[in-house]
């Protein structure tokens, strides 16, 4: 199976950083690898996976996890309880305490912890095994990846068209969740948009990422496509130690300014979400309740308030594009137009490195174009990391609130227009008809080990010339 | 192939069965019951809030995972709490709206009521531990509609039906234009086109006398179609009627006797080889249609799967003898082609 990806990413989950694309694709790569103690199905439910069964106190301040037996990682060793506390103890916040009794891994708190299984069914909660030489070993479905080279030396097709970073994961043989139906996945890293969509078309990828532009194309095309629900959030950032943007009248014109709904429908071709919060609703479940509406005259009245100077012709508004990809700085583009339309000057600028204008990371700008990819199964705890992530000062402990009480502190944020969201972008992937039981979770997760194909059809013979033809 | 993880199971019969019972009777009464429980929570909380008027009429949106069945249990619930509150319940257009929706985290079910014209900060929030509500089995194997592109091509298309042939059963599509009958190998591995040829195996005229008058679009097509006479079938245009063999070379038979009515597209889901009828939006041949496909369950309404747009109106809907799949032809209405799309049903998300 051969799949194409824009960006590489490393499959350690310890050196994941949460809100990133590189996260992201990093657990696609570790979910080939590694197993969690759990997993969440398409219903809610709780699946076992290297925890057979778990039990908790009354109080959730401690939960028994008994390790599935018979399982090995894939350099041999046995899964034993100690190996699940070595994995999971620089993962999860210092003030959990592992223990091992038995055949059973113990996670204390001194805080109770009831969302703790939906915690561990989320990245970056996987259990590998660090090997002499800093290799990780897995217990997951596939073995560690190979280049090309190593993998044709060792059998194995290698047959790629250029030279981009590749690896090839071969099927886990004895994997305690059964053999996967195919017998590698060929991953090519650092692949550009239109060389992916160019290669399912060809049949040279099987499973490929598609950029919003193109997943339109795609479904236009007749290929095949699957979107995820919305999963990479993009706002707006205000520097408040600039006088600009310290202003409170002139973040709400802008807020009131933004046409979220043309950036989500026309700019992204409806591959977007307009956001009116910072978590979407599949996460939130509140989302819905919250609108955050264009309001031109209102935002007009307001930086007519505005000393005459912010935002002018002379002192525009500087812009700093820092989420990656084209994307980003279209959508910048589209908020200095609506900004425009509400006598807000903006001037767009790229972090350094970037083409065009630019500003090193560490200059002043009056906002910020920044982008957050969720990962977490739990409202707070993806609000506290992307508060984190984000810099949001006014933003309080979230993790363990209610959602009455996480309404509330978005409404804080959103009130202050510390955060301005603008749209939360779906994930579109491009398949071959080849690629059969595709089941990725709504929330990305691919699960290719799942995926079968199609058997490649046999060589057809060569033509007969007919008789006393001549070339 | 996958290595069959599950050992034998060896249990006394009768244990089974009564275990089988606990496990479908019990869970569907404590479900039901924490259900009433929370409906009961949510009319406290809204019968406490300030100010509250003496009537409201009602308005409920399930936008959760929960199933419309216990969305329906939990609206008659929360309907008899209120009534034995301070609110009445009524139909009118002037009193004040009791917006209540069912929403959903991975975490929790949330029942969020609020009280209209009010700000939505004055939202009541009732998170329900999901564990409480697992999915109904039947919705744990919900069907979806999947489609895949086989032909297309500029010419006008009036009908289409897929066809199994030979030792390798390979697949065939026999498509009516307005004017012919077309036999075209079916694509494996993406769309083809009439006007490259390639799969056309075989084609045969209309004779003259179901042409006229020119028929329009979605009114002619295949008739009756039977598993038991596979190679016969039967076309339907301008009242009249023709046989089409599928031999070695397409026959046609015109005896002058009606058609028979094309029965209702209906197909079956893979994992629960349950039955679903194929339905379309059916608006004008301008905009842009969708399918669905929509299963009857006794004494719990009717399942529907999301509904699968299309780039056109669909203008036929014909499912193949087997009853594993249906093809749709639609004009795309963005490059006014007629294309060809096998419509199945998949499981699971």
């Amino acid at each position: 199976m051969r799949v194409e990806m824009s960006r590489s990413a490393s499959a350690d989950p310890r050196s994941w950083r949460a809100g990133t694309e590189e996260a992201a694709t990093g657990a696609r790569l570790a979910a080939l690898l590694f197993d969690r103690l759990v997993d969440l199905d398409d219903y809610g439910r709780i699946q076992p996976r290297l925890a057979v069964a778990w039990a908790h106190d009354p109080a959730f301040l401690r939960w028994r996890f008994t390790i599935r037996a018979g399982v090995k990682f894939s350099d041999g060793a046995p899964l034993t309880p100690t190996e699940a506390a070595l994995a999971l103890r620089p993962l999860l916040a210092a003030s959990r305490q592992l223990s091992v009794e038995g055949d059973a891994l113990v996670i204390q708190s001194v805080s109770p912890m009831p969302d703790l299984l939906l915690e561990l069914a989320a990245a970056p909660y996987f259990v590998c095994r660090a090997m002499p030489g800093g290799a990780l070993a897995g217990t997951g479905p596939f073995l560690p990846g190979a280049t090309p080279a190593a993998a044709s030396a060792n059998g194995a097709a290698a047959n790629f068209p250029d030279a981009t970073a590749r690896l090839i994961f071969r099927a886990n043989p004895d994997a305690w969740s059964g053999r996967p139906y195919v017998d590698a996945v060929e991953v090519t890293f650092g692949v550009p948009a239109q060389r992916q969509f160019y290669d399912l078309q060809m049949g040279l990828a099987d499973i490929v990422e598609l950029t919003p532009d193109l997943a339109l194309r795609a479904a236009q095309g007749g290929l095949r496509t699957w979107t995820s629900a919305p999963l990479t959030l993009y706002a707006l950032l205000f520097d408040e130690s600039l006088p600009a943007a310290a202003d409170p009248r002139l973040r709400e014109a802008f807020s009131l300014s933004l046409d979220r709904a043309s950036m989500a429908g026309v700019l992204l071709q409806k591959q977007a979400e307009p956001a009116s919060t910072l978590l979407p609703q599949w996460l939130s479940g509140y989302a819905f309740l919250v609108a955050l509406e264009t309001n031109m005259d209102r935002a007009k009245q307001l930086r007519a308030a505005l000393p005459a100077n912010f935002a002018s012709s002379a002192e525009p508004l500087r812009l700093r594009v820092d989420a990656p990809g084209d994307m980003a700085r279209l959508l910048a583009d589209r908020v200095a137009i609506n900004a425009r339309q509400a006598g807000l000057q903006v001037k767009v600028v790229n972090r350094a490195g970037a083409s065009g204008a630019t500003l090193a990371p560490d200059s002043a700008a009056e906002l910020r174009l920044v982008s957050w990819r969720y990962s977490a199964l739990l409202a707070g705890a993806e609000l506290d990391s992307l508060a984190a992530g984000l810099g949001l000062a006014r933003a309080t402990a979230a993790a363990g609130a209610n959602s009455a009480q996480l309404l509330a502190i978005e409404r804080r944020i959103l009130g202050e227009h510390d955060a301005v969201p603008l749209v939360i972008l779906l994930e579109s992937t491009g398949l071959a008809a080849r690629v059969h039981d595709w089941m990725p979770a709504r929330r990305g997760d691919w699960r290719l080990a799942d995926v079968w194909l199609d058997a490649p059809e046999p060589p057809s013979p060569a033509p007969l010339k007919p008789a006393g033809a001549q070339p | 192939m996958k290595r069959n993880l599950h050992r034998p199971v060896h249990a006394n019969a009768a244990l089974v069965l009564a275990l089988l019972a606990a496990l479908f009777v019990f869970p569907r009464a404590s479900r039901a019951d924490a259900l009433e429980d929370a409906a009961r929570t949510l009319a406290a909380k809204v019968a406490a809030i300030p100010r509250l008027p003496v009537s409201a009429a009602l308005a409920w949106e399930n936008r959760s995972s929960l199933s419309e069945s216990q969305s329906a249990v939990l609206r008659r619930a929360l309907t008899l709490a209120l009534a034995g509150g301070r609110l009445l319940l009524v139909e009118n257009a002037s009193v004040p709206v009791l917006r209540v929706t069912l929403s959903d985290t991975p975490a929790h079910i949330l029942l969020i009521a609020v009280l209209q014209p009010a700000e939505a900060e004055d939202a009541i929030l009732l998170e329900l531990d999901r564990a409480a509500f697992p999915a109904d089995q039947d919705f744990s194997l919900a069907a979806r509609i999947e489609r895949q592109l086989l032909w297309r091509q500029p010419e006008p298309l009036l009908d289409g039906i897929e066809w199994a042939e030979g030792a390798n059963q390979e697949s065939f599509l026999v498509l009516l234009t307005r004017d012919s009958l077309l036999r075209a190998r079916s694509a494996k591995d993406g769309w083809r086109s009439a006007m490259s040829g390639a799969g056309v195996t075989d084609s045969a005229p209309l004779p003259a006398s179901l042409l006229l008058p020119w028929p329009r679009e979605g009114e002619a097509g295949f008739a009756a179609v039977s598993p038991a006479l596979p190679t016969q079938l039967k076309i339907r245009m301008n009242r009249k009627a023709c046989s089409v063999a599928l031999g070695e070379k397409l026959g046609l038979s015109c005896d002058g006797e009606a058609g028979g009515a094309k029965p209702d597209p209906v197909i079956a889901a893979p994992c629960t080889r349950a039955s679903y009828r194929l339905l379309t939006g059916g608006g004008d041949h301008n905009e842009k249609d969708w399918i669905q496909a929509v299963e009857s369950v006794a004494g719990e309404g009717s399942r529907l799967t999301p509904r699968l747009e299309m780039p056109g109106p669909v203008l036929a809907l014909t499912v193949r003898p087997e009853g594993n799949s249906a093809l749709a032809i639609v004009r795309n209405l963005l490059t006014g082609d007629y294309e060809v799309y096998r419509i199945t049903l998949a499981c699971g998300n």
